[in-house]
């Protein structure tokens, strides 16, 4: 009975419910008979028992505080899946919202069952059907039905902001009332990562259409499955978030979820060791000092970009493949490391980030030899060296590393000057104009496969945009790119990404230099933190130790 | 007085119709392309010219003032690039934390840099006037970015008395003020002292301590009276530099007021935000100056003879 009207009332009634009786018995049996004590005491013990049985039920894990206040950089540009692809935004969407797939918090390279319980490969995959789970709630209420991811997934693909994603995916169908189809353009092995993505994150079909009806931003007022929702958004200040109550996978342990924006790194790191943030994304000096401190844990991975060098292989005088591999071989990428990214970077000896499937530990690029170097630019005709611009974005992420980059290259006579701009400077005159000459830079993969980052930078289809910038146009190449998504078995793609590193090495229109790690810091009370390359944490599974 | 007041805020209307033009200028001008900024790195370029099209970005320069200017005076000042949100709703709630803050860093800038400097130029070439010299100059020299996390790590940190950011309640305001109001403040001491120097040593002044007036009276009642006239026109102009100063400060403290809205939108080739954010600080400052040569009427009696007197003859005509 308890049990019921715990379900049917919810706890806090059925708590208030025992304490008024347990008020009504007392005046009732004021003289104080052994019978009415008993009562007391049964309904005494009943409304002490029933909040904590129920809770015990209900809750993932208690918490012994139940609020994060979680610092960010930058505030969140759009809450609707379709029309948001920053990382910022996508951590605080991946607790609004779901996706067919997700990863394993505790492990982000296994995919797991998300919103979909269970997918099926058509023969020749090209097509992939997901069944639903039932019984999903949105936070306004609905059932999710197939209805609500055909139109979320097919919104999504027609945005502009999932291209860099979406080259597989032809059309999404609804097969029946739970079950959804992808049908892709070719066999994609990446299908599955692709959508983990939160621009594939499913959206209340009603809400959606019942905001544009209203002329109501959806982007400003979203409506998911996720494990929190959203209360109030204090626009450059504060997104403030409660949990779900009823979230397919148990409700959260921490209720209130308040992302803050604190835009200075500085002032981020002192407010995480004074206590006003339990956790801050953007540490970005004093490692160690952080590391030092008992109250403050830390955990670490490493990330999904790459940082190279870009050389402009169709103007200017990086056009001489010689002079490309001279600074190849010019380079010590450990010391980048040590000088440009303190030491918290895996050195990149392929043109993938080295965290992704399709990176070859076993693949040797250029070793540094200066003799080799010079003989290089003399036989171009530079026995003596040359002045060269870097193109570069003003930020110290890029400039430090550039920094030794520049050190470096004076030995053999390279000087570098840096011509430094904002980022839109920096991606209207470089990424789109492409009036550079060199360039170093980072590329993120999108997916976690080397595909992302060698079709973004290599293949000619991507020339222009800020994507392939250098101008590097091989056939071979594009079709070696375009084979390895084809293909399902691993160690046959592996395969095909060697030879396409293998003639990368030979060409050098870019230089790889290394894989960024990233690093958070955060209150040491709240547990089950695990690390992940592009900031998906699962809140819903963390709490706060006492 | 009044017809003189109309006649000023008239007078804004072509002032803000040029700051407009200027920024619109410059802002177009400036490298980057919005539609690469909202989009992102790895969009196709299709996409990038297809969105340059549909936000208007191909139209002449010309052609797309004229829309603005006619959509402003409308009270459309267009959607943010980068939220496509209204960007006067956005303005709208960012505004009162800056003016919050450079009016709270303006009055803690006159509560001590008034009385120092009085103090400083009756008690010349003592310990005490060389101490404000010295206080005005590190005032004056060090960064406000420096002094913030100075601040902060005193109080926040070490002290931990006050906290080091967000805007929940008073409390969070009294360092950010502090910050923001050490090069006025600074500016105010220099300037107080350096005209009550001079007021002080004029006749009427010695003349009134000839007549036995209390020290009190002559200091506050004959001299600062006249040393103010210079003293708030600085107030008046250190008002807009707060206003500028607030954009590091905000940074620094985490305040979602213009200063911070601005830097993004620059960052983000934000252009409505950017043009309106710089239109309603042009707004402010001269509002302000407005105000100050308003008061100036009312310290000055040459000048109240001339405008409210004028006035009040020509009301009775």
């Amino acid at each position: 009975m308890v049990g019921l009207l715990s379900t049917c009332l919810g706890f806090d009634a059925v708590e208030e419910i025992f304490a008024l009786l347990s008020v009504f018995v007392h005046y009732m049996f004021k003289e104080g008979s052994i019978v009415r004590k008993g009562i007391c005491s049964i309904l005494l013990v009943l409304f002490t028992l029933v909040p904590a049985l129920g809770e015990g039920a209900l809750l993932v894990k208690e918490s012994a505080k139940d609020s994060l206040l979680w610092g960010v950089n930058s505030e969140a540009s759009s809450l609707d899946p379709s029309t948001s692809k920053d990382t910022i935004t996508h951590m605080m969407m991946y607790q609004i919202y779901d996706a067919l797939v997700k990863e394993d918090p505790e492990d982000y390279a296994k995919l797991i069952p998300g919103l979909a319980e269970r997918w099926e490969f058509s023969d020749d995959r090209c097509e992939v059907t997901f069944y639903l789970r039932h019984g999903v709630k949105f936070h306004n209420g609905d059932t999710m039905t197939a209805d609500d991811v055909f139109f979320s997934l097919q919104r999504s693909l027609e945005s502009s902001y999932s291209s860099a994603i979406s080259g597989a995916i032809d059309h999404f169908e609804k097969v029946d009332e739970m079950a959804v189809k992808c049908v892709l353009k070719y066999p994609s092995s990446l299908i599955l990562d692709i959508l983990t993505n939160m621009t594939y994150g499913i959206v209340s079909k009603r809400a959606v259409e019942e905001a544009q009806a209203a002329g109501v931003d959806f982007a400003r007022n979203p409506c998911g499955t996720g494990a929190y929702k959203m209360v109030a958004w204090k626009s450059g200040d504060a997104l403030s978030l409660e949990r779900f109550d009823d979230y397919y996978d148990g409700p959260a342990a921490i209720k209130n979820l308040t992302y803050k924006v604190v835009p200075d790194p500085a002032s981020g790191a002192i407010a995480l060791e004074n206590g006003t943030l339990d956790f801050y994304l953007v540490v970005t000096s004093d490692y160690n000092y952080m590391k030092g401190l008992d109250h403050i844990a830390w955990v670490k991975c490493p990330g999904v970009g790459l940082y190279h060098i870009t050389f402009n292989v169709t103007q200017g005088i990086f056009s001489d493949k010689r002079l490309r591999q001279a600074v190849a071989y010019a380079l010590n990428r450990d010391d980048i490391v040590l000088g440009g990214a303190e030491g918290y970077a895996e050195v990149a000896d392929c043109l993938a980030p080295t965290s992704v499937f399709g990176y070859l530990s076993d693949f040797e690029w250029y070793r540094q030899d200066l003799d080799k170097a010079k003989a290089l630019l003399a036989e171009a005709g530079y026995p003596n060296g040359f002045d060269v611009v870097f193109s570069m974005h003003d930020d110290s992420d890029y400039m430090k590393p550039a920094e030794v980059v520049q050190d470096q290259l004076r030995k053999i006579g390279i000087n570098i000057t840096f011509d430094k701009m904002s980022r839109a400077a920096f991606l209207e005159n470089v990424g789109g104009k492409r009036n550079f000459v060199a360039s170093l830079r980072m590329v993120n993969a999108t997916v976690r496969d080397a595909d992302s980052v060698l079709t973004r930078r290599f293949h000619s289809k991507m020339l222009g945009g800020g994507n392939n910038y250098s101008g590097y146009s091989n056939p071979e190449v594009d079709a070696l790119i375009e084979q390895a998504r084809v293909v399902f078995d691993k160690e046959d793609r592996r395969a095909i990404y060697r030879k396409v590193y293998e003639t990368l090495r030979e060409d050098v229109p870019l230089i790889p230099l290394f894989t960024n790690e990233i690093l958070v810091f955060f209150n040491a009370k709240l547990k089950n933190v695990y690390p992940h390359p592009v900031y998906r944490y699962a809140v819903h599974g963390m709490y706060f130790d006492k | 007085m009044f017809g003189y007041i109309v006649k000023r805020l008239v007078m804004i209307f072509p002032v803000i119709l040029g700051v407009s033009f200027i920024i619109f200028t410059i802002v177009n001008l400036a490298p980057g392309d919005p539609a690469m900024m909202i989009l992102g790195e790895g969009a196709k370029q299709e996409e990038y010219e297809a969105l340059r099209e549909e936000m208007g970005l191909n139209d002449p320069f010309f052609v797309r003032y004229f829309h603005y200017v006619a959509d402003a005076l409308q009270g459309n000042f267009g959607k943010s690039y980068r939220t496509n949100i209204p960007v006067f709703q956005e303005i709208a709630c960012r505004l009162p934390y800056t003016v919050n803050l450079a009016v709270t860093s303006t009055l803690i800038a006159i509560i001590l840099g008034l009385p120092i400097g009085v103090l400083s130029a009756v008690k010349q070439y003592t310990a005490s006037d060389n101490a404000a010299i010295g206080v005005s100059l590190v005032l004056t020299s060090m960064p406000d970015f420096w002094f913030a996390m100075m601040l902060i790590l005193l109080f926040s940190l070490k002290l931990r008395l006050l906290p080091s950011l967000g805007v929940e309640s008073w409390r969070h305001f009294i360092l950010p003020a502090i910050a923001n109001s050490a090069s006025t403040m600074a500016s105010l001491l220099r300037m107080t002292r350096s005209t009550m120097l001079e007021v002080i040593r004029q006749d009427y002044v010695r003349t009134a301590r000839a007549k036995g007036a209390k020290e009190s009276r002559v200091v506050f009642g004959h001299s600062l009276r006249n040393a103010l006239l210079p003293v708030v026109t600085v107030i008046g102009v250190n008002f807009g530099f707060s206003l500028g100063g607030a954009i590091v400060v905000e940074q620094v403290f985490a305040i979602p007021g213009l200063g911070q809205l601005m830097v993004n939108a620059i960052r983000a080739k934000d252009t409505p935000m950017v043009i309106a954010s710089v239109l309603f600080a042009a707004i402010i400052v001269s509002v302000i100056n407005l105000i100050v040569d308003i008061v100036y009427v009312y310290i000055d009696p040459r000048l109240k003879s001339r405008y409210v007197t004028v006035g009040a003859k020509r009301a009775m005509s």
